[in-house]
């Protein structure tokens, strides 16, 4: 079981911090208030004031983040078959 | 390849010791007989050419003869990472790391790194320049950023792993373009957190340099601040401290 969670777990936590990363970095690039979206599924939502900058991660985040923890599942256990 | 005007000395944590070639970071001890002995006394900081004079003198072989065992065996130390070579060509090298504090591991992660960090900034910076300059926008701000952030990404990196290595013997070991932590084998729980903490060190501090670059609208360090992101790829598995945390290295 640790054989599959472990590598699920760490495939996660990238994907969250990538995806979340390049949303700020494209957030930053651009003025005024931004919504990154796919499609219907929201990534990050900045919105800026005169004195106040908020940022929300969307559900997309969490969507990328899980694929990203399957992913590496699915690549562990194969490289573990193989070796 | 090793000179004969090349330098050799022992690394920091290794010793020659009446029982052998001692290694704190292995925590090993290597046999060694007379002949290598008597080359270990000289590596000091002397040449493979004095040596090889030492050779001479104490077994009475030939002078040629003499030199190319002293290289032969300065490389297979070297190699192993047991033995210095000062030389500007030496693509193998061996450093100490501190690892009594996890400020101490970050400090003096950061001075053996120092050097390889300088060079791949500048190198990096260089090839930016020429190609916004190439592209007909040449600019100084944005290449010696992301020289910079590469830079430090290889420090907090390999200083995130030698901070969870806190009161384990290790060094940093530059083997070519690769720079790795030697230590011992460590149990399953430690040598997980030992393999994740440098990608996330380094990608933390990404993160951080990204909000900060979203929050005040700073267009120039978003780049920059992904080249530090971007090690948090490595916790996967296809990446090498990834797949030493899932138990497949």
């Amino acid at each position: 079981m640790r054989a599959l969670v472990t590598p699920f777990l760490l495939g996660t936590a990238a994907a969250a911090l990538l995806v979340s990363g390049v949303a700020l970095a494209l957030a930053a690039g651009a003025g005024g208030n931004v919504h990154i979206a796919l499609g219907p599924v929201s990534f990050v939502i900045v919105e800026r004031s005169a004195k106040v900058t908020s940022t929300s991660f969307g559900p997309g985040l969490m969507l990328a983040a899980l694929a990203g923890g399957v992913l590496n599942a699915v690549a562990a256990a194969l490289l573990r078959r193989r070796s | 390849m090793i000179g004969v005007r090349d330098h050799i000395r022992l690394p920091a944590g290794v010793e020659l010791t009446p029982e052998g070639l001692r290694d704190d970071v292995r925590g090993e001890t290597f046999a060694v007989n007379e002949t290598a002995r008597a080359l270990l006394v000289g590596a000091d900081g002397r040449g493979t050419a004095e040596l090889a004079e030492l050779l001479v003198a104490r077994f009475g072989i030939a002078s040629e003869a003499a030199l190319v065992d002293a290289r032969s065996f300065c490389r297979a130390l070297n190699e192993r990472f047991l033995l210095n070579v000062d030389a500007l060509t030496a693509t193998r090298r061996r450093r100490h790391v501190d690892t009594s504090t996890v400020l101490a591991a970050l400090i003096s992660t950061a001075r053996a790194l120092a050097g390889r960090a300088a060079a791949v900034g500048s190198l990096a910076a260089a090839v930016t320049f020429v190609l916004l300059a190439g592209l007909g926008a040449p600019m100084l701000g944005p290449p010696l950023a992301l020289g910079a952030a590469l830079a430090l990404s290889l420090v907090l990196h390999e200083g995130g792993h030698a901070a969870a290595l806190r009161g384990v013997p290790c060094c940093v070991c530059l083997a070519g373009v690769a720079v790795l932590l030697l230590h011992r084998p460590l149990p399953g729980r430690r040598r997980v957190l030992v393999a994740v903490s440098g990608p996330l060190t380094a990608g933390a501090a990404g993160l951080a340099a990204l909000a900060v670059a979203a929050a005040f609208q700073l267009e120039e360090l978003g780049p920059a601040a992904l080249v530090l992101l971007s090690h948090v790829a490595a916790l996967t598995v296809a990446g090498r401290d990834g797949r030493v945390a899932c138990g497949l290295s």
